[in-house]
C-alpha cells in the first residue's frame, strides 16, 4: 500500500473527562497498554513500516517516551516520526495535517487514523477501493453486528457513563459514494437536504447505526485543497469532511485532483467502457462488527474497550502480561490483566477488571467490572463494581463504589 | 367499517375475496384546458384510445372483479362511453360501478362520498383515472395483504416507479421525494419539493430507523392498495383534501392514528399517470415505443392495427397515397388518407383523418376527423377532433388545437397558443375567474364572445385563442398552474427540458456535471444580496455589512475577488421583487444604495483588475437586463463620482469597443455613455494642460 501512514495523537479528549486529567488521551491504559499502541499494532499488522505520530508540544515527552518502548514490547521495528503541534486553542486534526503538508513530508496519499481506534482490521480493501475508485477520501466504516451484540452493549454500558457514544448519521449510496456525513446530535430538528444534492444522487441510504472508525485515506490534491481554500478549519471530520462531501462533483475540486492524476489516468477515465467517478468523490467502505474495530472516544466505550482486551488480547497480539503474581488465593479470571507490579493481598477477587502498575490491592477486595489504573492503593474489604479509578486514587476500608468514575488523586474516605 | 357483509352464494365464495378498485376519473385540476371543456380528461384520446380504458384494461388484467369509477366533470359522457364500451357486456370480466357526483371538489370528498356508499368490503385499489401501466398489481396486493396480517394498522401501499430526476414521464407538479425504512419498506416521509431549494427531513426518524432510504429517484405512480377502512379515514378528517395530504397526514400522525403506510417499488414495469401536456407526450410515445405492453395498439381488439418496422401502425381503411412517407413512430387510425408527398414522423392520427398532399406533420397527435389541407406544417401539438386546417397552414410547436377549430389559409399558428371554439371555456367553474378566461384575460368582457377572430385563426377560420387563467397566488394545492408545454423547441435548453425530448432512447439524460454551479457560490450571493438590501431599509452600518459579507464569504470559501463582483451584482439587482422595476424608481433605488454602500465599494473593490471587472459585469447586466440599459450611463457616472471607478479604468473599457462591430446592446449602451465618456476625455485633456 502506497500510502503515508498519519497517527492523530494530540487530541484533547474532552469526551473522557476526567480520565484526561490522568494521561493524555494517547496514552490512557486500555489493557495496561497505551492507547496510541493499539493503532500502533493495526498499521504493523497491515505491514506499514514508517508512521508519522501527530503529537501535541505538551504531550511531547511522555508520548516519545512511551513510543520509544513500544518495539520493546511488540517486538516489531516500525519506525517512528514525531511531528509536533504546538499547543494552542487552535490545535485541531485539519490545522495538523496542514502543517504537516507545509512541512513537504507528504510525498503519497495519506492514511490518517485516529490515537483510538481499537482494531485489527485489514486495511487492503479499504486501499483497493480508493485506488480504484479514485476516491478524494476513503472512510472505513463499521456495522455493528444485529440485535445480540447490541443487546449486550445497552446491558454492560450503564447509564452513569452516558450513551455508547455519539452517533453519526452517514449517508451512502449503493456503490459506497459518501453524500453525507454528521454527527447525529450536530443535525437540528430537521435535515436539510439541498436539491442539487438530490438531482445528483437521487437514491441513497442514511444509516444511523454506522461507526465512523475515523480510519481515513485521504488523497494528497485534499491537503492543498485545504491549504488553499480551508485555512480556518480545525477538524478534518467536522469541517472539512462535510465541506468535500457537500462540493462532490464540483468545479474547483475537480481542478485540485487533475493536478494530480496523471494523463494515464485521464485517458484510461475517457476511454474505460464503464464510467469511472469523478475523483472528487468520496467513498466508504463498510465492514462488519464481527471484525474488532471500535473506539476510544467516551467513558463508557473506553470500559468497554477495557473489557474487549480483556477479551481478545491475542488478537491485537500484544502480551497482555496477566499475571497472579504472588498470592495464590487470590482469584483473577481469564478475561483480566493484571500488571506485575501490582501487589495483591489474600482473598482478592477480580473479574473481567484491568489493574495497573504499582498498584496496592488490600485483603477481601472484590474488583468487578473495572478499571484500576496507576498507583491506586486499596483499603481491605473495599467493593469496586463497575467503575474506573485513576492514578493515586485512595480507597480506604470497606468503601464500596458502583458505577462510579473517580478523577485522579482522589482520596475516599469509607467513614464519613 | 363494512365487516359485515351479506354472503352470498356459497360458503366458499367469500365477498372479501373479491378485490375492487376504486378509480377517481377527474383530475380536479384543468392542465388540458381548453380540451377538457367538451370532453373529460379520461376521454382524451391516447394514441387513439380513450385514457380511461387503458386504465380499466390494466385493472382487468391485473385480476380485479369489480371497479367503480367516480366520476364529476362530464359524468353522463364517461357513463355513456362505458355503457358502449365492451365492459358493460355480460362477457365483461369485471364488473363496473359508474358513481356519479355533480360537485365534488377534490379526491379526498370522493373518498368520502364513497365511504358514504358503504361499497368497499376489502382491501381496495385506488387509481386514476389516467392511468397507463402494464405493472404486476397482483404482486403488490400480495405484499399489501401480507403486510396486514403482521401489522393490523398497515393503510396503505403505494407503489412507486424509479425514475431518474428529469425522465420524461416524471411530470414536474409530481416531483417527490420520500424516505422508506430500509429494513421494512414503511414509508416514514414524503414531500413535493416544488419550488424548494431545500428539503427538510425530520431528524427523529433517522433516530429511530437504523437505515433509511431516501428516495429523489421515483415518482408516484398514483397507485395504492388501500385497506377497507381509508375511505373511512378520509371521512374522520375532512380536511384531508388530497391521496398527498391523506398520506402527509397518516405520516406526521402516525403516533396518534397509529396508521402505517409502505411503499413499493418498481423499476423494470410501466406505471405513469398522464396528468398534463408533458407527460401526455411522453406516454404517447411510449405506448407506440411499446414499453407499455400488452397495451399496445396492434393488440386493441376493436380496431387491430398492423404492427410494422420502425414501428408503424396502420389500421384498415387507410388509403395512402403513392408517394407520401410515413417515416417512423406512426399510428394511423381507421379511414385515414394520407396525400402525395406528405411526409408524417412520430405522431398518431386517429379515424377519418383526411391529409392533403406535400403535408409534413411530427410529434403530433391528432385525433378523430380531422381535415388538414395541403401543404400543411404541423409539428409537436395536439389536434382534437374535427379541426380542419385549410391550404399551407404552418402550427408551431407546443399548440393546442382544440375541437371544431378552423384555421384559415396559409395561417400561422404561433408557439404555445391554445385555440378553442368553445365559449364556456370553464362551465364546471364559474363562480371566481371564469368569466374572465375568454379572449382576453385582462378585460373581462362581459359582452357574448365572437364567434371567430381572424387575427387568431386566419381568414375563413373559426374559434379564438384562449389563454390560461393567471396561477391564483393563494391556491396552495396547486392545481392551476399551467407550465408551458414545450416539447422540442428547448433542445438548446440545459438538463430538464431536454431529457424530456425524446428521440427513442429511454435511458434519463445523465445531469451535466460540469454545468453544476458551487452550492456555495449561490449561498454567498443569496446572502450578500441580503445585506445590500438589508443595508439600505434598515440603515445598517456599512462596517457592519462588510463584516456580514466578510463573515459568508468565509463561510462559503469564495475567494476575495469574487466579492466585489457579487457585491456589485447584489447592488444592480435593485430592490427585492415585490416593488416593480419602473425606470425612475430604479435608478432612484440604485443610485442611493451605491451611495449607501460607498464605504463597501470602496473597501472591495482594489486595484485597476477589480475595477475593470466591476465595470465589465455592469455593462454585462446591462446587455441583459433590459431595465439597466437605460440608466447604465447614470450608474458609471455614479461610480464614477464615489471614486469607486477611475477614469482611466473606463476610458480603456470604452476603447475597447472602438474599431469592434458592436452589437445592438453594446451600441446602445454606448450610445447612452458617450456623453460621459466625452466629458472624461475633455477633463483629463484640462488636467493635462493644467499640468
Amino acid at each position: 500500500m502506497d500510502l503515508h501512514p498519519v497517527l492523530l495523537a494530540g487530541g484533547q479528549a474532552s469526551g473522557l473527562y476526567p480520565l484526561n486529567e490522568a494521561y493524555p488521551k494517547a496514552l490512557l491504559p486500555v489493557g495496561n497498554k497505551p492507547l496510541l499502541y493499539y493503532p500502533l499494532r493495526l498499521l504493523e499488522k497491515n505491514n506499514f513500516k514508517e508512521v508519522t505520530v501527530i503529537v501535541n508540544s505538551r504531550d511531547l515527552k511522555s508520548i516519545k517516551q512511551s513510543l520509544d518502548e513500544y518495539p520493546r514490547l511488540a517486538s516489531s521495528d516500525i519506525e517512528f516520526n514525531t511531528f509536533e503541534v504546538h499547543d494552542s486553542d487552535e490545535t485541531g486534526s485539519a490545522v495538523a495535517l496542514s502543517a504537516l503538508k507545509a512541512s513537504g513530508r507528504i510525498k503519497s496519499d495519506l492514511l490518517v487514523l485516529s490515537c483510538d481506534v481499537l482494531s485489527t482490521v485489514s486495511l487492503i480493501q479499504l486501499w483497493e477501493k480508493h485506488v480504484t475508485l479514485r476516491s478524494a477520501v476513503s472512510l472505513l466504516l463499521v456495522k455493528p453486528l444485529p440485535s445480540n451484540n447490541s443487546d449486550e452493549r445497552q446491558k454492560t454500558s450503564t447509564p452513569a457513563f452516558g450513551g455508547a457514544g455519539e452517533k453519526d448519521l452517514i449517508g451512502l449510496t449503493e456503490s459506497g459514494q459518501v453524500v453525507f456525513h454528521s454527527s447525529l446530535a450536530d443535525v437540528d430538528d430537521e435535515l436539510k437536504l439541498s436539491k442539487k444534492m438530490l438531482q445528483r444522487t437521487p437514491h441513497f441510504k442514511m444509516h444511523s447505526n454506522l461507526l465512523d472508525s475515523h480510519v481515513y485515506i485521504v488523497s494528497r490534491w485534499v491537503l492543498d485543497y485545504m491549504q488553499e481554500h480551508l485555512k480556518n478549519a480545525l477538524s478534518f471530520k467536522r469541517e472539512v469532511l462535510p465541506h468535500l462531501l457537500k462540493n462532490q462533483d464540483s468545479k474547483i475540486l475537480l481542478q485540485f485532483s487533475e493536478r494530480f492524476h496523471d494523463d494515464i489516468d485521464k485517458l484510461a477515465s475517457q476511454y474505460s467502457s464503464s464510467p469511472v467517478p469523478s475523483p472528487t468523490q468520496c467513498h466508504a467502505h463498510t465492514i462488519s462488527g464481527a471484525e474488532l474495530c471500535t473506539r476510544v472516544n467516551t467513558v463508557s466505550l473506553y470500559m468497554e474497550a477495557n473489557r474487549m482486551i480483556g477479551q481478545h488480547s491475542s488478537s491485537f497480539m500484544l502480551d497482555s502480561g496477566t499475571s497472579g503474581q504472588g498470592i495464590k488465593s487470590s482469584a483473577i479470571s481469564g478475561d483480566s490483566v493484571v500488571d506485575e507490579s501490582t501487589q495483591l493481598s489474600d482473598k482478592v477477587s477480580v473479574k473481567r477488571s484491568m489493574i495497573g502498575r504499582h498498584c496496592v490491592i488490600g485483603e477481601k477486595v472484590k474488583v468487578i467490572n473495572s478499571v484500576i489504573m496507576d498507583h491506586v492503593v486499596i483499603g481491605e474489604s473495599c467493593t469496586i463494581q463497575n467503575s474506573i479509578l485513576c492514578n493515586q486514587v485512595r480507597l480506604e476500608e470497606k468503601a464500596t463504589l458502583k458505577d462510579c468514575t473517580v478523577g485522579p488523586r482522589v482520596t475516599i474516605n469509607s467513614k464519613e | 367499517m363494512s365487516s359485515k357483509v351479506v354472503k352470498k352464494g356459497g360458503k366458499k365464495w367469500n365477498p372479501e375475496d373479491v378485490i375492487q378498485a376504486v378509480v377517481i376519473a377527474d383530475s380536479f385540476n384543468f392542465r388540458f384546458l381548453p380540451l377538457t371543456t367538451e370532453k373529460p380528461r379520461a376521454l382524451l384520446p391516447l394514441v387513439n384510445r380513450p385514457l380511461i380504458d387503458y386504465t380499466v384494461e390494466f385493472l382487468a388484467v391485473s385480476g380485479i372483479e369489480e371497479v367503480f369509477i367516480y366520476c364529476c366533470a362530464h359524468a353522463d359522457a364517461i357513463k355513456k362511453h362505458f355503457n358502449q364500451s365492451r365492459w358493460s357486456k355480460q362477457s365483461s370480466p369485471i364488473k363496473l360501478h359508474i358513481i356519479m357526483s355533480e360537485n365534488c371538489p377534490s379526491v379526498g370528498d370522493a373518498l368520502r362520498d364513497i365511504d358514504s356508499q358503504a361499497c368497499i368490503k376489502s382491501d381496495f385499489v385506488l387509481v386514476s383515472g389516467d392511468l397507463v401501466s402494464n405493472m404486476e398489481l397482483q404482486e403488490v396486493i400480495k405484499k399489501h395483504k401480507k403486510l396486514r396480517e403482521t401489522d393490523k394498522m398497515t393503510v396503505m401501499t403505494n407503489v412507486y416507479k424509479k425514475a431518474a430526476p428529469g425522465h420524461r414521464t416524471r411530470s414536474k407538479e409530481d416531483d417527490i421525494l420520500i424516505a422508506t425504512s430500509s429494513s421494512s419498506g414503511r414509508l416514514l416521509f414524503c414531500e413535493k419539493p416544488i419550488g424548494k431549494k431545500k428539503i427538510s427531513v425530520p431528524t427523529d426518524i433517522f433516530e429511530e430507523n437504523e437505515e433509511i432510504d431516501i428516495h429523489y429517484d421515483v415518482l408516484d405512480c398514483h397507485i395504492s392498495v388501500c385497506s377497507p377502512n381509508v375511505p373511512q379515514l378520509f371521512s374522520d378528517n375532512f380536511d384531508y383534501q388530497t391521496r398527498y395530504h391523506f398520506i402527509r397526514g397518516i405520516i406526521v400522525n402516525e403516533e396518534v392514528l397509529g396508521n402505517y403506510i409502505y411503499a413499493h417499488f418498481i423499476s423494470d414495469q410501466y406505471a405513469a399517470r398522464v396528468s398534463n401536456l408533458q407527460t401526455y407526450e411522453a406516454v404517447s410515445k411510449d405506448v407506440m415505443y411499446r414499453w407499455v405492453y400488452p397495451l399496445v395498439p396492434d393488440n386493441s381488439i376493436l380496431e387491430p392495427y398492423s404492427y410494422g418496422r420502425h414501428n408503424l401502425y396502420l389500421s384498415s381503411g387507410i388509403s395512402l397515397a403513392f408517394d407520401c412517407v410515413l417515416e417512423e413512430d406512426v399510428v394511423l387510425g381507421p379511414d385515414t388518407t394520407v396525400g402525395a408527398s406528405t411526409v408524417i414522423s412520430h405522431s398518431s392520427i386517429g379515424q377519418r383523418c383526411n391529409i392533403g398532399k406535400g403535408v409534413t406533420i411530427s410529434g403530433c397527435y391528432i385525433w378523430d376527423d380531422v381535415t388538414i389541407g395541403d401543404s400543411c406544417k404541423l409539428s409537436n401539438s395536439i389536434i382534437a377532433s374535427n379541426v380542419e386546417f385549410k391550404d399551407g397552414v404552418i402550427v408551431e410547436p407546443g399548440c393546442i388545437i382544440s375541437f371544431n377549430v378552423v384555421v384559415g389559409q396559409d395561417f400561422r399558428v404561433v408557439s404555445g397558443t391554445r385555440l378553442t371554439t368553445s365559449k364556456n371555456s370553464l362551465s364546471f367553474d364559474t363562480d371566481d375567474w371564469g368569466d374572465e378566461t375568454d379572449r382576453d384575460a385582462e378585460q373581462a368582457l362581459p359582452i357574448t364572445m365572437p364567434e371567430c377572430v381572424d387575427s387568431d385563426v386566419g381568414c375563413g377560420g373559426k374559434g379564438f385563442k384562449w389563454d390560461p387563467p393567471q396561477p391564483d397566488s393563494d391556491d396552495e394545492s396547486g392545481r392551476f398552474i399551467h407550465e408551458k408545454w414545450h416539447p422540442h423547441i428547448t433542445s438548446g435548453n440545459i438538463s430538464q427540458e431536454s431529457s424530456s425530448d425524446s428521440n427513442g432512447t429511454r435511458s434519463p439524460s445523465p445531469l451535466p456535471l460540469t454545468t453544476e454551479l458551487d452550492d456555495a457560490e449561490d449561498s454567498f450571493y443569496a446572502e450578500t444580496l441580503d445585506c445590500v438590501r438589508s443595508g439600505v431599509t434598515d440603515s445598517v452600518k456599512p462596517e457592519n455589512t462588510i463584516l456580514m459579507i466578510n463573515a459568508s464569504k468565509h463561510a462559503y470559501n469564495i475567494p476575495i475577488q469574487e466579492v466585489p463582483l457579487n457585491v456589485m451584482k447584489a447592488l444592480l439587482e435593485g430592490p427585492s421583487e415585490s416593488t416593480e422595476g419602473k425606470k425612475p424608481v430604479l435608478i432612484e433605488y440604485i443610485i442611493k444604495s451605491l451611495r449607501y454602500h460607498k464605504t463597501l465599494l470602496l473597501h472591495y473593490v482594489k486595484g485597476n483588475d477589480l475595477q475593470a471587472s466591476v465595470l465589465n459585469l455592469v455593462t454585462s447586466s446591462a446587455m441583459k437586463e433590459y431595465a439597466i440599459r437605460p440608466i447604465f450611463a447614470k450608474i458609471v457616472l455614479e461610480l464614477y463620482n464615489l471614486d469607486v471607478l477611475d477614469e482611466s479604468t473606463i476610458l480603456s473599457w470604452h476603447s475597447q469597443f472602438k474599431g469592434t462591430r458592436a452589437s445592438k446592446e453594446q451600441q446602445e449602451i454606448l450610445k447612452s455613455v458617450a456623453p460621459v465618456i466625452e466629458w472624461l476625455e475633455n477633463a483629463e485633456e484640462e488636467s493635462e494642460e493644467e499640468n
